[in-house]
């Protein structure tokens, strides 16, 4: 990229080719105001804050104006000063801003301005416009008493989250951000992802459980990874006094522009369990209350007395933490499992057979939305993996061809060219294909022959059509495979397909953690003498609850109250997902650092150790605590 | 000795008096204030209540009422420089909210539907009018130093005094400005 | 005996004046004398677009003679047929007057037409909007026959250019460049829109051509398409225009089956198609760029120029829009020449203008006249004053334009004078304004309309134009401050510096060109509480009653709206808690005994 000279307030800097004069003037620590400009989003030019003078004359945005050699700007003169301050002050009294109660305080774009161009008095009253808040929805207050109309937050749904669930509409005056047509937010379209209010400048937008919980400067900030799924999208955890104020995305992720989603960003604020802080022993129905080195000792014990162990751990953990669990439990002899890796070793065993090579595979889940067409296997993903549904959705909104396949509803509904339900097992449809395109093109008649052959399929035959011919015109269509299929035979015919049609392929997983792929994990006893069960904060698993009726003693370790702590024998404490340090490894293979963003509370200080010291119980001994 | 102090008067209108909380919070300060002018009346640190002649009069809180046009403009005539202080002298601030409705069905709403069974709305000489809507100081009068802040703080609140006592109008400036 | 033909004009003002009722009392007429052979009626009675004198609608004109009978009620078609039609004698009493009291005969010698010059209006009121046949008849589609057949693409291009055709629209841009760039864009997809979001208030000059001549438009719209390479053309117009829309429909499906729009026009392997987008009538629509978007079916919001749309228009390719008018004048231009274009008007604005004539004159309606006519010969046209008041300014260029006072009545109506002059030429509207105006109430409906049509992106225009407003309206009901016009100078620079688009930008100049003119008037409300014109009611004073001159007749007790007149014995008093100054009583009394003022 070639540079371009150009003078900013009498100094030459000099900027790439294509860039905006307010880009330039950044890399160069000239603050020119902003209120609508966000990199994450498309330039919309609203605010007009960011005017300035070109060449001695013109007034322009600079977030509009592109570089150019020899330009002449001037960012800070006294005609702008007052432009940009009677702007500030329309807006400021325009509206209905009440700073002092504002949850926004110390924390607005707006205020920020106010206080920069040095507003100590206003020419013009305030107006008093009538304004209702929304707050229907379970997370997010919409309030357009505080909106300054800067279109981010329908920026960032439509062209970050891909949902287009926020408009603007009216005219003059009573022009205002809507939702869908004119629904409250709880009763739309909405995801929930809160990215909207992320971006908002002001407090329009607020998050429900950060309310006056404090603002930034006030917090602690702790960069993160999400534990949620396996995208593992970079947090910024703001802890207040040791406690939790608010989650939100950060930019580090040009393709995700910093989203997050319902999961990541309110679960934790909401989910309020009780917590476990001490090891709790049953027996006989009675309940004693043990010290953490004696429900070790008591753990040890009843491992070592038994033959057949079965230990399964949460997808959603570090993975130094199962790296530990799997070394201590094999240290006792038990199978090892983990949530997701039994899909993992289906899909090894599926791609063995069918000599599928990892050519298939893409370790970058953006380029969905480079992709021509786009057959998606399973939309819970809507919910499993929602930033990526963000992507298809993006793509699809841009043009690509989605067409989706689900036993139940589609959850695609308002973006899929082509929905289609069948009911299980969803490999059906999958078969039908590959028949066809074994068969070489079929007729429609053909095809209605080879599925009567099936047997009583119900499945049009228009619909397995189009997808063939979909599939082969295109260059570049991507499966994405859902976690829910977990059967080797929806496997093998998804695969086969795109070996057929060389068709590249996204598979995800209910690990959050990837790690699992290089882990030893095998099928557990179905009904062993011991389960050891090590819960993440993840959705409750029905295996893990199924292997604790079945297991003659069970031995759970969480750090909140839950249906797997109250069936338990032997209930041990574990740390909660942000006072734990470590790593994890995304769906693209990046390992990424997991950071500790509040002290540990209670008795358990390092789940590490405490594996350490079960397995030396068995004389299995390995890191640095051995070693003491 | 007294003589060429200044002379200050201050003054609250319908406000929460939080402004004059905060100024008791320049804690030993006051008592080099107290060096350095004579206070002529303020309802937080002596008992006179009514203004006389001064030469920096200070408003806190919003003009709602008759009684706080009346003091406005009595403090406007008897001072030289008149200073709002805090967020409802500046800028109206959290009572002007009333002004989204009718004052009449306000005051039925405050005192009749939530009030007991057989409240009513107070009807007595003694309490003053409401003005229709409720005005920020320089809605009313001239004002010539602004400080807003809700409260402004104690340090804010000092550096105003420090700057008028130099024969100075205290403008804030970006560090100093906070609503 | 001649065969004759009636004309009578169903444009939206004659229709809403009774046109279709005149028409249907015209039919039982020739039907009542049996001269339904002689009249055939699909022949002789031809409905045609707007004529132009609206005020004098329901209007026929019978042909060959040209006479014109105006102002017509149902009960003189009866005259018109018996005398007219049977006996061929003018119906002398039922003809227009002129300015000095004579019945004039012919159409063509009206006061209000003598004064105009045809080019873009050639046709309506002249032929039936409905018919092909009725177009073709008036060298309709020879212009696109000679350009495509005969002309290439630059060389139509050149003529446009030599022209010196300026847009219409507003901003006066040289249509024949804007053609240049689009043609130069190396794209295989182009589009030429036809921008009918006319929108400024009283203005309706797009809506006449496009109801009266909806071919012309369709032809200009083809030979722009050819010049520059599109082969698909929109027609943007407002659903508050059902008959343009109606027209328009049939136009385009009678031009597709005679082959005049479709597939290899003329044999020269050129395709062309026209579609009709209805837009809900916002104002902002009628910018270019909110235009292409409320085209691709996105909300109607101004985007940021450069890229211009003739470089990356509609769906980011290049687009040349042109306003009606503009593309009214292309026809006429390859039929008679650069040259003969360039002898109409002055030399910086070539050509005619139509002008929706309306305010306080003799006559209202359309009126086309060179470029270069001076204000004062528009008014003559229009009859002068109405009710021979004074005439006070002239708003032209609707809501972003300005007045002109009476010191400029000599201004010639040209681009560059009426800047100059600190208006602009607008799409059109040419407001007369009368001595009993106020100025502050001009800029302030004016305002109000801005105001209301923003589109919200920005908050200068959003936030800004209600501010100006809320000061108008503060001035207007007597609450004005000595800062307000400050305010309103102070307000009206950042909008213009800062807004988004055109509209913004130009949304203060109604008060910013009263204000340069009349500033007087705005000081006088401030500081008197007093508006010169009584215009704004809340500055009237209460009327009072001179007890010695009151003869106690009691007309004024009668017309008393809200009683506030009560009787005594010698004098009849009016209560100033009660009275409202609406100036009846004042009126009425025949001893002139009531007069404003004596309130304070």
């Amino acid at each position: 990229m070639s540079d371009v000279k150009f003078n900013v307030d009498g100094k030459d800097i000099s900027a790439r080719k294509g860039m905006t004069v307010m880009e330039a003037c950044e890399e160069n620590d000239i603050d020119i105001p902003k209120l609508c400009q966000h990199e994450a989003l498309e330039n919309l030019m609203a605010c007009r804050l960011c005017v300035v003078e070109v060449n001695g004359k013109q007034i322009t945005p600079s977030c509009g104006l592109k570089v150019n050699e020899g330009l002449d700007i001037k960012t800070q003169t006294e005609k702008l000063r007052k432009y940009r301050r009677m702007i500030l002050e329309l807006i400021y009294r325009c509206e209905n801003h009440y700073c002092m109660f504002c949850e926004s305080d110390g924390d607005c774009e707006l205020q920020d301005l106010m206080y920069e161009y040095e507003i100590d008095r206003f020419e013009y009253p305030r107006m008093f416009p009538d304004w209702d808040v929304d707050s229907s929805h379970n997370h997010i207050v919409k309030d357009t008493n505080r909106c300054v109309r800067c279109g981010r937050c329908i920026r960032a749904c439509d062209e970050v989250v891909g949902n287009q669930t926020l408009n603007l509409g009216g005219r003059g005056i009573t022009n205002e951000v809507i939702v869908d047509s004119g629904v409250p937010l709880g009763e739309s379209t909405c995801t929930s992802c809160g990215m909207c209010m992320q971006v908002c400048p002001t407090g329009s937008l607020s998050n429900k459980h950060s309310l006056f919980k404090g603002n930034k400067d006030e917090c602690e900030l702790t960069k993160s990874t999400c534990l949620s799924c396996s995208i593992g999208c970079c947090t910024d955890v703001y802890t207040r006094t040791g406690h939790l104020v608010k989650i939100e995305g950060t930019d580090i992720d040009k393709e995700s522009g910093g989203q997050l989603c319902e999961r990541g960003r309110f679960k934790p604020l909401v989910d309020r369990g009780k917590r476990i802080s001490n090891v709790i022993y049953r027996e006989n129905g009675e309940e004693s209350e043990l010290s953490l080195q004696e429900g070790l000792e008591k753990a040890a014990s009843i491992l070592g007395n038994s033959n057949e162990i079965s230990a399964f751990a949460s997808g959603g953990l570090t993975c130094e933490i199962l790296d530990a669990f799997s070394k201590a439990m094999r240290a006792h002899g038990a199978l090892f499992d983990v949530v997701g890796a039994k899909r993992y070793r289906f899909e090894t065993e599926v791609k063995r057979r069918i000599n599928m090579i990892e050519g298939h595979f893409i370790n970058d889940i953006t380029e969905v939305m480079k992709a021509e067409n786009i057959l998606l296997y399973d939309t819970s993903i809507y919910n499993t993996h929602p930033v990526l549904a963000s992507y298809i959705r993006r793509a699809a909104s841009k043009g690509t061809k989605l067409i989706t396949i689900d036993a139940y509803e589609d959850r695609f509904w308002n973006h899929s060219d082509k929905s289609i339900t069948i009911e299980s097992p969803k490999t059906q449809l999958t078969r039908l294909v590959n028949q066809v395109i074994k068969e070489g093109k079929a007729s429609i008649e053909d095809l209605s022959r080879v599925s009567s052959i099936l047997g009583g399929l119900r499945v049009h035959p228009e619909d397995v059509m189009e997808i063939v011919n979909l599939l082969e015109e295109a260059s570049y269509d991507i499966i994405v495979i859902g976690c829910e299929i977990i059967d080797r035979w929806s496997l093998r015919h998804i695969f086969e397909l795109a070996k057929l049609e060389g068709s590249y392929v996204i598979s995800l997983n209910k690990a959050s953690n990837q790690y699992i792929r290089s882990l030893e994990t095998e099928g557990v006893y179905e009904e062993p003498e011991v389960a050891y069960i090590l819960a993440g904060e993840d959705e409750e698993n029905e295996d893990m609850i199924k292997l604790v009726e079945n297991a003659e003693f069970s031995i759970v370790q969480s750090s909140k109250k839950s249906e797997l702590t109250d069936k338990a024998d032997l209930v041990i404490p574990s740390l909660s997902t942000f006072e734990r340090n470590g790593t994890t490894i995304d769906i693209n293979g990046k390992k990424k650092e997991v950071e500790l963003a509040m002290e540990p509370k209670g008795e358990m200080r390092s789940e590490i150790a405490f594996f350490e010291e079960l397995a030396d119980k068995r004389g299995i001994r390995w890191g640095k605590t051995n070693q003491r | 000795m007294g003589k060429n102090k200044p002379k200050v008067a201050t003054a609250c209108m319908c406000g929460c008096s939080g402004c004059h909380m905060s100024f008791l919070d320049v804690d030993e300060f006051v008592k080099d204030l107290a060096e350095l002018v004579e206070f002529q009346s303020s309802h937080v640190i002596m008992d006179i209540k009514d203004i006389g002649k001064v030469d920096i009069g200070i408003l806190e809180g919003t003009i709602t009422n008759d009684e706080n046009v009346e003091v406005a403009k009595k403090m406007r005539e008897n001072c030289d420089i008149l200073v709002a202080w805090g967020d409802c002298a500046c800028f109206g601030g959290i009572m002007t909210m009333r002004n989204f409705g009718q004052i009449d069905n306000i005051l039925e709403e405050c005192y009749v539907e939530k009030g007991d069974e057989d409240s009513v709305v107070p009807d007595d000489d003694l309490i003053p009018t409401l003005t229709k809507k409720a005005k920020s100081v320089d809605e009313v009068i001239k004002v010539d130093a602004y400080i807003p802040g809700c409260p402004p703080s104690a340090e804010i609140i000092r550096y105003g005094l420090e700057k008028l006592l130099e024969g100075e109008i205290p403008k804030l400036d970006k560090d100093k400005l906070r609503y | 005996m001649v065969r004759k033909e009636i004309l009578i004009c169903s444009g939206t003002g004659c229709l809403s004046a009774g046109s279709e009722e005149i028409e249907e009392k015209l039919m039982d007429e020739l039907w009542k004398h049996e001269l339904e052979d002689k009249y055939p009626l699909t022949r002789a009675i031809k409905r045609t677009g707007c004529m132009g004198p609206c005020n004098l609608g329901p209007m026929i004109i019978i042909r060959p003679e040209d006479t014109f009978y105006g102002n017509l009620e149902p009960s003189d078609v009866e005259r018109i047929v018996e005398e007219h039609l049977l006996r061929d004698k003018v119906v002398y009493d039922l003809l227009v007057e002129d300015k000095d009291g004579h019945r004039v005969e012919e159409f063509e010698k009206l006061d209000f037409i003598k004064g105009q010059k045809k080019v873009v209006m050639r046709d309506s009121g002249d032929i039936d909007p409905s018919s092909l046949d009725d177009y073709l008849k008036v060298e309709g589609y020879m212009a696109a026959r000679k350009a495509i057949m005969d002309m290439d693409r630059s060389e139509i291009i050149q003529e446009i250019k030599d022209s010196g055709l300026r847009g219409r629209g507003g901003a006066g841009f040289p249509t024949g460049l804007k053609w240049e760039f689009a043609a130069k864009e190396d794209e295989d997809q182009k589009y030429i829109v036809c921008n009918g979001d006319e929108g400024d208030p009283g203005a309706f000059m797009d809506r006449s051509v496009l109801e009266g001549d909806p071919h012309s438009i369709i032809e200009g719209m083809m030979i722009a398409g050819y010049a520059i390479g599109a082969n698909q053309g929109y027609i943007y117009v407002r659903a508050e225009y059902p008959l343009a829309i109606r027209n328009l429909q049939k136009a385009i499906r009678d031009a597709e089956s005679a082959g005049y729009l479709g597939e290899n026009l003329f044999n020269q392997g050129f395709d062309f198609n026209v579609e009709l987008r209805v837009g809900a009538g916002a104002f902002v629509c009628g910018e270019e760029t909110a235009l292409l978007s409320s085209i691709e079916g996105k909300q109607g919001q101004p985007k940021f120029r450069p890229p211009y749309p003739a470089q990356s228009g509609l769906w980011g390719k290049p687009t040349v829009i042109n306003n009606v008018e503009t593309l009214g004048n292309i026809a006429a231009i390859i039929i008679h020449g650069s040259e003969w274009f360039n002898s109409i008007g002055t030399e910086g604005s070539p050509g005619t203008k139509v002008f929706a004539v309306a305010g306080d004159v003799e006559n209202t309606g359309l009126i086309e006249v060179e470029m270069g006519t001076t204000v004062r010969e528009m008014i003559d046209i229009a009859g002068g004053v109405a009710d021979g008041k004074d005439f006070k300014a002239v708003q032209i260029g609707g809501p972003a334009g300005g007045v002109i006072p009476k010191e400029y009545l000599d201004t010639p109506i040209d681009y560059d004078s009426l800047s100059e002059a600190g208006t602009i030429m607008g799409s059109g509207g040419f407001i007369v304004l009368d001595e009993d105006t106020c100025m502050v109430d001009v800029a302030k409906f004016f305002l109000d309309f801005t105001q209301e049509e923003s589109c919200g992106k920005c908050p200068p225009c959003r936030l800004g134009t209600k501010r100006m407003l809320d000061i108008l309206e503060k001035i207007t009901e007597g609450d004005g401050e000595p800062e307000d016009i400050d305010k309103l100078e102070n307000l009206a620079e950042t909008i213009q510096n800062t807004s988004f688009c055109g509209l913004g930008q130009a949304s203060p100049n109604p008060v910013l060109s009263t204000l340069r003119f009349f500033r007087d008037e705005y000081e006088e409300h401030v500081y008197e509480k007093t508006c010169p014109t009584g215009t704004c009611k809340a500055l009237l004073k209460a009327f009072s009653i001179d007890k010695d001159l009151c003869v106690t007749c009691g007309k004024c007790v009668e017309v008393c709206p809200v009683d506030a007149i009560s009787s005594g014995e010698e004098s009849y008093s009016i209560d100033p808690e009660v009275c409202i100054s609406c100036g009846e009583c004042e009126k009425i009394c025949p001893v002139k005994a009531i007069s404003e003022g004596g309130k304070e």
